[in-house]
């Protein structure tokens, strides 16, 4: 069993990571503020609410000095949802609030390619041979549980390594670069298939 | 990909189902049944606490942290959201989204106040109503009891503008009734909003459905009689729709 830090910024389905954590027979631990935690092997990024708003609420509980730690100590970050898009470099969201910069990109309103937005619901998310690697994934492709009004528009190819499609065009949803993975989906609540997948990133080293 | 929701409405800790949101029978445990539609398929739960705002109060907290334990797919909640904090209420103890009506109508502000915080797709517009005329309905509140006299589009173009994220609408005169959904009102409702929908009221077979679907712009339907009382399961439905061209979540 693994402790698994889940840090705590702004508003976040927190009983649903902590559940879907406990599934993989993993244990959550809630990151509230910058006390030092030890043993922590996992970090969660998780994020529901606007990507300033998460940004800041780091800030303010001085959590990022936690999070830049545990990626100098090697040990693996998952961002998720907004937790994704504050790992790249900023949204016109909040043009004013810089992202956290470990990618490449910014994002944009799905509003420019797409009719009904939010984009909520299931998708099909193609992943790539590198990803299904790193994590010993079971399978190619899935589909995940995904609500987000934004895209990354402009990307590396490098490091983005799972996509969807939205009105024919190819949109990333999971990036990847030493020990930071970043997806846009809820892997909490896309049923096993997202369980399947937190349990393999637990088991990164 | 298109998405099959199960409606549970709780009233004292049963689930409950009526025709026109009346008569309303105990059909069983909302723990066990949101269990059971989750093994069988379901893309999503939503649990209502249909006399929530009949008393100022909300029943299913703590119901929702233990079913968050066991059910990994989306869940929202609703009834009796008056306030901020009884939204919060909700989310703390596992709600993904909250479901909101009679506290819209009454101050559609507290809609823009969940929303700034909690973000618009976590927000979901509950539209009850009832057909009038020709392309008229009108809204309901406190679960069908109350007449507002709003023209049900008139308050979609409103409501939307205050942080929605998606609209679970009803028409309270199919409702129950297996006979099939107000087609009519749904092609009124996508013309107006680029929010998503979720179909609801009369869904009785795959068929069903279908025609929703098919008109286009709307990809999610709820559905409750049929799953309670076991005439349909999620799979079986998928399985019918698949071959008519629809595609669902893989496993």
């Amino acid at each position: 069993m693994k402790n698994i830090g889940v840090i705590c910024a702004g508003p976040a389905n927190y009983l649903s990571i902590c559940n879907a954590i406990k599934k993989t027979g993993n244990k959550p631990i809630l990151l509230k503020n910058n006390q030092l935690k030890k043993n922590i092997s996992h970090l969660i990024l998780p994020g529901v609410g606007s990507f300033g708003a998460v940004l800041r609420e780091i800030k303010k509980k001085k959590l990022l000095k936690f999070i830049f730690n545990h990626i100098k100590l090697k040990k693996p970050l998952l961002g998720i949802c907004v937790g994704y898009q504050i790992l790249f470099q900023n949204s016109e969201e909040d043009i004013k609030t810089p992202g956290l910069n470990f990618f490449y990109g910014n994002f944009q309103n799905l509003k420019k390619i797409k009719k009904i937005v939010p984009n909520i619901g299931w998708c099909e998310t193609i992943l790539d041979k590198k990803i299904i690697k790193v994590l010993k994934l079971p399978y190619k492709k899935a589909s995940f549980y995904y609500a987000h009004s934004y895209y990354a528009k402009k990307f590396s190819k490098k490091e983005i390594v799972g996509f969807i499609e939205l009105s024919r065009k190819k949109i990333p949803v999971i990036a990847i670069k030493e020990n930071i993975l970043g997806v846009q989906f809820h892997p909490e609540k896309s049923g096993m298939s997202g369980i399947k997948f937190l349990s393999s990133f637990f088991k990164l080293k | 990909m298109k998405r099959i929701i199960a409606k549970l409405d709780v009233k004292s800790g049963f689930v409950i189902k009526g025709i026109e949101f009346e008569g309303v029978r105990k059909v069983g445990d909302p723990m066990k049944m949101a269990k059971k539609y989750f093994n069988e398929n379901i893309d999503e739960i939503i649990y209502l606490d249909c006399v929530a705002s009949l008393y100022n109060r909300n029943h299913i907290v703590d119901l929702l942290s233990k079913v968050s334990e066991e059910v990994f797919i989306p869940i929202s909640a609703g009834g009796g959201i008056r306030t901020f904090n009884d939204a919060k209420k909700l989310f703390d103890n596992g709600a993904d989204k909250i479901v909101i009506n009679t506290g819209a109508v009454k101050n559609p502000k507290i809609v823009k106040e969940i929303s700034d915080y909690y973000g618009s797709q976590a927000v979901v517009l509950q539209l009850d109503c009832k057909k009038l005329d020709k392309n008229k309905w009108e809204v309901y509140t406190d679960y069908g009891r109350e007449r507002t006299g709003i023209d049900a589009i008139d308050w979609l173009k409103k409501i939307s503008k205050y942080g929605v994220g998606e609209i679970l609408a009803t028409v309270i005169d199919n409702d129950g009734k297996k006979d099939g959904l107000d087609i009519d009102f749904f092609k009124n409702l996508k013309d107006v909003t680029d929010l998503p929908i979720i179909a609801s009221g009369g869904i009785g077979n795959h068929s069903h459905i279908e025609q929703i679907f098919k008109i286009g712009g709307i990809d999610a339907v709820s559905i409750s009689s049929i799953f309670h009382y076991n005439n349909y399961t999620a799979n079986v439905l998928k399985l019918r729709l698949k071959k008519k061209g629809f595609v669902f979540r893989s496993l």
